[in-house]
């Protein structure tokens, strides 16, 4: 199982660069990899370059694009990612539209604590573990 | 004779009354357009503090992860210490040095050590943040007073910038080129207002993707601030009556339009005026002049 999950590769989105810091070091040590991108274009282009990504986390409200619109994007690519939106601000609307057709697994609202944050990652990508 | 000065009295009395009223009729209207104005920034506000807070929260649970370890590191080596103090170096110290290069390589104490000033400069920067809009809405949001004072036009509009910033970033590139001005005697919190409801204005009307430039700069006699957008502009019809109350170009909201006429009382009330130029489809420029010569009141 462990081998399993530690294969498991993960995308964070946020366009706040002190939120991609503070997460990076609050993750590190944990069984999957995971990559961090601050913008939906960069995700984009990670994603082309490296088509391997299992989950994919992003806040909502970003320039360029927002996190939905950057999963549906991303979807096109990896039908099967398995997606959360971590965000403090969202549209109401649009997260329940996008709960109800399972664009997003999950909607985790900001601030979140550190352990909160490794609990709920470690359940989305437990999530993908168990498929492989 | 005595009748006459009795009705001169009564009318300097009634020209008083109603001068009295229209002082409170205008504080009114700016006290109802603040409120209008927090209701329109509130969400963005609370996501602009949300996101320093989101990883002041992270990084302070962080840091006591890197502490906790570092105490632990501490103890071990004043246990180190003690041990080679009583004994010398023994087979029991070097099982210390072992344990403590362990416990070094297994907490990435390393890494701890590289990354805590940048942990501590990031978290001071968000409670900085935090504290620059909590700032600017304490200014923004006093009672309306008659305070005056000289204001630095460069500053207020940061101040401006960062309580508007989740209506602008998203869509907006925002460009400043802020020239040397000298200060201006007026109440700081009525001209925050006017940037504030400026600003937002400029926002609303760029539905996509658009761009806001705002310049300061000054003559002999007066300081501009000029803030340009590039958003749907605005009829000539419609430029006529911009400044009016209740005049609203915002029809599907059903928003009264109070915000505009009462930026333009509070400028002119300040000496200054406020001038539109705009086209339909390319964009508006609001200049607002204010006198620096004024003297205090």
């Amino acid at each position: 199982m462990t081998s399993n999950i530690k294969k498991i590769r993960v995308l964070y989105v946020d366009d706040e660069l002190n939120v991609l810091r503070s997460y990076q070091r609050a993750l590190r040590g944990e069984d999957f990899e995971i990559s961090f991108a601050q913008s939906g274009a960069e995700a984009l282009d990670l994603i082309r370059k490296m088509p391997t990504f299992q989950v994919l986390v992003t806040d909502f409200r970003m320039p360029g694009m927002n996190g939905i619109e950057l999963i549906r994007e991303a979807k096109k690519a990896l039908p099967q990612l398995e997606c959360a939106i971590l965000s403090g601000f969202a549209d109401e609307a649009t997260i329940q539209n996008a709960l109800a057709q399972s664009t997003i697994r999950y909607f985790w609202l900001k601030p979140i604590g550190n352990d909160q944050l490794r609990q709920n990652l470690r359940e989305l990508v437990s999530r993908v573990g168990s498929m492989v | 004779m005595p009748k006459r000065k009795n009705s001169i009295s009564k009318k300097v009395e009634n020209e008083k009354s109603r001068h009295l009223d229209a002082i409170e009729h205008t504080h009114t209207l700016v006290q109802a357009e603040k409120l209008a104005a927090l209701g329109t920034i509130a969400a963005g506000v609370s996501h602009e503090i949300n996101n320093p807070l989101s990883f002041l929260l992270s990084n302070i649970e962080s840091l006591e992860t890197y502490m906790k370890t570092f105490r632990i590191l501490i103890d071990r080596y004043q246990q180190y210490v003690d041990t080679v103090k009583l004994q010398g170096l023994s087979l029991l110290s070097q099982d210390m040095v072992r344990e403590i290069s362990a416990i070094r390589d297994k907490s990435e104490v390393d890494f701890m050590l590289s990354d805590y000033e940048s942990l501590l400069k990031d978290s001071l920067e968000g409670v900085f943040r935090i504290k620059e809009i909590i700032s600017g809405l304490q200014t923004f949001s006093r009672p309306t007073g008659k305070e005056i004072e000289a204001v630095d036009v460069n500053h207020c509009i940061e101040v401006a910038l960062r309580v508007v910033s989740n209506e602008l970033k998203y869509k907006c590139l925002l460009s400043k080129e802020l020239g040397q001005v000298p200060e201006v005697n007026v109440n700081a919190g009525l001209l925050l207002q006017v940037f504030i409801n400026i600003l937002v204005n400029a926002a609303k009307s760029i539905h996509e993707k658009g761009t806001i430039k705002v310049s300061t700069y000054c003559d002999f006699r007066d300081v501009h601030i000029k803030i340009i957008d590039s958003g749907c502009g605005i009829s000539e019809d419609d430029q006529k009556k911009l400044f009016m109350p209740f005049f609203s170009r915002n029809h599907e909201t059903g928003k009264m339009g109070l915000g505009l006429s009462v930026s333009y009382g509070i400028i002119k009330e300040m000496g200054g005026r406020i001038e539109v130029q705009s086209s339909l489809g390319v964009g508006s420029a609001f200049t607002i002049s204010i006198p620096h010569e004024r003297r205090k009141s």
